[in-house]
């Protein structure tokens, strides 16, 4: 094994494939209960990097008055428009990538909890040979692998398998991808919630574009992927809204109005949702950012 | 603000191929190869090809699918050790993207396919990974979401199917290779259950009164009226035939995914932390010390004579004593690993590795190469 490899095994893979058991353990050896309590687990291990990515992107669109006000000044000067920007961000103290590490960091967590579910479902030896040296072993005992091998069925899929129900209509097998479109929906819903919408034709026609390809990519890998997988991608949605709407202190916001006003508020998404910030958008919509918004002009 | 859209679409993009990353470590079939040796001919079923091939030579004889052929509903991926019975040759397909499999009889001469079960406008079967079994006028296999099928080998018609109850943890699903004994036909499952089914109708003859603390995934053995069963508990169990009552254990080192090799008057079973022993019939080491192999020891070892060839995960071939138990020589495939039992065929050791550029090497008995099949 590369010393890579072990040292991922080790810190990020390892722990994640045994906390996975010993939650299937502790939730009465419910495979979705333990996704979704990983899932929970996750996301407060990372709330202090999302939080701290929330207030950049809160203050970003603090400055979003200053900044349309030196696009209209300095719109044809592209370098001293530059210039600008970057001197009124160090007055703010405004680091504009300061939101990314936080969803750099996501990418190895999420694909390792795509393996580690995968790992501890074992649907095929390979994967249970690699299990086996994965698992923790106390008193030279293996006493997590006494629950191998996991109770994969939930309701109508197998959660260690791509999703392949169906339903004879007429006498022809139509797919009926539920998990797929919930993370279709779930995936739209929350990047439609958190993504700050745009004055700059460019970037509204780039953000609509991504916030229409991303909940489809999203489906697309889930329908190809384990159903496990797919719980993930549902639970992080929901989660992300529920942290949101904490956050900006506006539940209806968060789950009504922006549709039927069609308006975003400040506050960028977190992946799966998969909408990083964007400083490009005018005064928030959201009531909180949207008084500070004010105050910042006045 | 040009910072802020390059920042946002580029993570967008980014995530994007996490995604394509995610994408492609679902999408790689793994190879679970299976062998077979009839009549001087080794069978092997190895990612996406099935050989018959020339022990002795290494000659191929026939493959499947034919270079130029289709396989149709038998295509992607081969597991389970094949089953040779009269003119037939019968191995499992799977489709790795679903996990769904498909029984296939080919013609023993050539290698053409006769029939597939179920055809292909019916739903497959789950996976496959046992070996098929044959008792000479029906074929057996063991299904990973939980049936028992017998068929006719000539026609691939099912004489019988058996769903096996369930224990509470979903679908009884089927790793270990059965074994048949008299009128019984013994399967032991995932769900650390040892059951016998009838021979001829698939009826359930008894559940073992005796349940392990882990699943039961490997080949069984048998010998005589007693039958021995490893286990992810790291015991191997010896268990009576007649009702299936646990008749002793022995605790190894870590898993015990095969049953042992019976040899004279001792058994040589290995365990998931590479070690090997021996043991007399009532499951006391025999060996001063256990073997150490360089990595876990998941198939059965081969017992030739007084040689006993133990294959490694870590892609290790090694030649022990059988008296006691010290190596011998060690031959080393990497990057292949050796996963399934080694078989022995026209005085040639053959292994078939995993993740190998060789889907088939023979050894000459003192472990120097013979031949060897590239992919």
């Amino acid at each position: 094994m590369n010393p890579i490899t072990l040292i991922t095994n080790l810190l990020f893979f390892q722990p994640l494939i045994n906390l996975l058991l010993v939650l299937y353990a502790l939730l009465g050896q419910n495979f979705v209960l333990a996704i979704v309590a990983l899932t929970v687990l996750i996301r407060l291990l990372l709330y202090p990097l999302t939080a701290k990515q929330q207030q950049a992107m809160k203050k970003m669109q603090e400055l979003q008055p200053r900044l349309q006000e030196l696009q209209k000044k300095y719109g044809k000067d592209r370098e001293k428009l530059a210039q600008e920007q970057i001197k009124l961000y160090k007055e703010a103290g405004v680091n504009p990538l300061g939101g990314c590490l936080p969803l750099l960091i996501q990418f190895p967590i999420l694909i390792a909890v795509y393996q580690a579910i995968i790992h501890v479902l074992a649907l095929n030896p390979i994967a249970v040979i690699d299990l086996s040296k994965l698992l923790y072993r106390f008193d030279g005992f293996s006493t997590l692998s006494t629950l191998l091998p996991i109770q994969s069925q939930f309701l109508l899929w197998d959660l260690g398998r791509p999703e392949r129900v169906f339903v004879p209509v007429g006498g022809i097998l139509i797919p009926l991808p539920i998990m797929t479109l919930l993370v279709v929906v779930t995936t739209w819903w929350s990047q439609k919630v958190m993504t700050p919408p745009s004055t700059d034709p460019q970037t509204r026609m780039t953000t609509r574009l991504m916030n229409l390809y991303m909940p489809l990519f999203f489906g697309w890998i889930s329908y190809n992927l384990a159903v496990g997988l797919s719980v993930y991608f549902i639970v992080t949605n929901l989660i992300s809204m529920v942290q949101f709407a904490l956050v900006t202190r506006d539940w209806r916001g968060a789950l009504v109005r922006r549709f039927a006003l069609g308006r975003a508020p400040a506050v960028p998404s977190s992946p799966p949702s998969g909408s990083p910030p964007s400083g490009s958008a005018p005064p928030a919509p959201s009531p909180r950012p949207r008084r500070k918004a004010r105050s910042a002009k006045h | 603000m040009r910072m802020s859209l390059w920042n946002r679409n580029i993570l967008k993009g980014l995530w994007m191929l996490a995604g394509v990353a995610l994408a492609a470590c679902g999408g790689v079939p793994t190879s679970w190869p299976g062998m077979q040796v009839a009549d001087q001919t080794l069978y092997v079923a190895n990612l996406d090809q099935v050989l018959a091939v020339d022990p002795q030579s290494g000659q191929e004889r026939w493959r499947f699918p034919p270079k130029d052929g289709n396989a149709g509903a038998c295509g992607v991926v081969y597991h389970a050790a094949p089953a040779v019975v009269a003119g037939r040759v019968l191995i499992a397909a799977e489709d790795p993207a679903t996990g769904e499999s498909r029984l296939c009889g080919l013609d023993r001469e050539s290698g053409a396919l006769q029939w597939v079960y179920p055809p292909a406008e019916q739903p497959p079967l789950g996976p496959i990974f046992a070996g098929l079994i044959s008792d000479g006028t029906q074929v057996f296999a063991g299904t990973g979401d939980g049936w028992v099928i017998a068929l006719d080998p000539e026609t691939g018609q099912p004489r019988w199917r058996t769903r096996l109850p369930e224990a509470g943890r979903g679908a009884a699903r089927i790793w270990a290779t059965p074994v048949i004994s008299g009128t019984l036909l013994v399967v032991g499952t995932m769900d650390h259950r040892l059951l016998a089914l009838d021979r001829e109708s698939g009826g359930l003859r008894w559940p073992a009164p005796f349940q392990a603390q882990g699943a039961i995934a490997g080949a069984l053995t048998l010998d005589g009226e007693t039958l021995y069963v490893g286990a992810f508990d790291d015991h191997l169990y010896a268990v009576d035939l007649g009702g299936g009552q646990e008749r002793w254990r022995f605790r190894a080192g870590h898993w015990v995914w095969d049953g042992p090799a019976v040899a004279g008057d001792r058994l040589i079973v290995g365990d998931m932390s590479g070690k090997v022993w021996a043991l007399d019939r009532q499951g006391r080491p025999i060996w001063a010390q256990p073997f150490q192999a360089n990595g876990p020891v998941r198939a059965r070892p081969l017992v030739v004579g007084d040689r006993v060839y133990v294959a490694d995960e870590a892609g290790w071939l090694h030649w022990l004593n059988r008296t006691d138990g010290t190596k011998v020589k060690s031959v080393n495939l990497a990057p292949g690993r050796l996963l399934t039992p080694s078989v022995v065929a026209a005085d040639r050791i053959v292994v078939a590795p995993t993740g190998s550029p060789f889907r088939v090497i023979a050894f000459h008995p003192d472990l120097s190469e013979a031949w060897k099949l590239a992919r």
